[in-house]
């Protein structure tokens, strides 16, 4: 079981993976979140998100935005990210 | 028929000829533009749907917030192109926002963006034009209308914004529309998530997201439907030119042959004349 990251920029989108754990930062403290959690809405702090899949780990710097899981995917909307 | 007639014409066919290269040339120029806007578009579409689907999950309705309750009088938000020769683009959005305000039961002013709404509005109930602030609609632009509108509806100055823009039907259509910014279209959401931090607290920098994101989308299909409007208007300009260049080419031709004809009959009447002296003598 996978979990399908997908992080969205104005510019388009920057970051696409299958992965099994994405870790990130809310306002109110870091989190990490599994294949199948429950479905989640947090607002990010401007700070890294984590990507862990099969070939290793991804780091993406995202300056802040809002990020909605609902169990299968986590989608990051951002106003600018980068640096995979 | 004199020669200065067939000099007229022939000037006016190259003065045609000349200006249809500048309006071909033009129509190339916005052929590619739109091309380069277009892709930007997609991209921020894909990031505009997903926000619009964030926004419906969360359970904004009831929230005590002028940015999802809107009372008070009515701001319209124009956007307009920084540059002419579009067709009527232009003066049709303007026409649906003077439409739209005599509409508003209160109607406080206008807020527009583009230099050719701006020279309309200059004297008309004008709160704040924006003019060639971007090529392509960046972040940092709509973020700062984004501020300023929502400062208005804090100060309580404002309830409603609504914003004319350009809507591309297709790449022959487009059309002035208007949609709702504020108070921001709120849902009951889903009642199945968790939020983090609660909703009370992620809502106020939610709506701001929001509006900033929700302006520029509406700022980048503005500008979209500029550029396919303006190839229709030079496309429409070049074939008007070469049917011009048409109709004058046939109009010198028949002056050339009537000057030919007129000074054979004049040849051959003086040959015709000197042919009776010489009879008679």
């Amino acid at each position: 079981m996978k979990i399908k990251v997908k992080i969205l920029t104005p510019r388009g989108k920057v970051y696409e993976k299958e992965a099994n754990l994405v870790n990130f930062r809310t306002v109110e403290g870091a989190m990490g979140v599994l294949p199948r959690r429950a479905p989640i809405i947090t607002h990010l702090a401007i700070s890294e998100v984590e990507v862990v899949h099969d070939e290793g780990r991804d780091k993406v710097k995202v300056a802040g935005g809002f990020l909605y899981c609902d169990g299968e995917s986590v989608t990051v909307v951002t106003s600018d990210a980068g640096g995979s | 028929m004199s020669r200065g007639k067939l000099r007229a014409i022939k000037k006016k066919v190259e003065a045609t000829k000349s200006l249809m290269k500048i309006t071909r040339a033009m129509e190339m120029v916005a052929r590619a533009k739109v091309r380069k806007f277009e892709r930007a578009f997609k991209g921020y579409k894909e990031y505009m749907d997903e926000i619009e689907r964030i926004k419906n999950k969360l359970p904004l309705k009831g929230l005590e917030n002028p940015l999802v309750e809107g009372v008070g009088p009515e701001v319209l938000v124009v956007i307009t192109s920084d540059l002419g020769l579009c067709g009527a683009f232009n003066s049709e959005i303007i026409k649906a926002a003077e439409e739209e305000a005599e509409r508003a039961a209160e109607f406080k002013g206008y807020i527009v963006i583009g230099s050719r709404g701006v020279a309309h509005f200059r004297r008309r109930k004008l709160i704040k034009g924006y003019e060639k602030l971007y090529d392509m609609p960046n972040m940092d632009v709509a973020s700062e209308i984004g501020d300023h509108l929502i400062s208005l509806v804090r100060d309580g100055e404002v309830g409603r914004v609504r914003v004319v823009y350009g809507r591309l039907v297709n790449a022959l259509i487009q059309k002035p529309e208007i949609v709702q910014l504020i108070p921001v279209e709120a849902s009951e959401g889903d009642s199945m998530l968790e939020f983090e931090p609660v909703v009370s607290s992620m809502a106020e920098d939610f709506l701001y997201f929001y509006i900033s994101s929700k302006l520029l989308y509406l700022m980048f299909e503005t500008k979209v439907s500029e550029y396919y409007a303006r190839q229709n208007a030079m496309k429409n300009a070049t074939d008007n030119a070469n049917e011009m260049i048409r109709t004058l080419t046939l109009e010198y031709n028949k002056a050339r042959q009537a000057s030919i004809t007129q000074e054979i009959i004049e040849i051959v009447n003086g040959a015709e004349a000197l042919k009776e002296i010489e009879e008679a003598g």
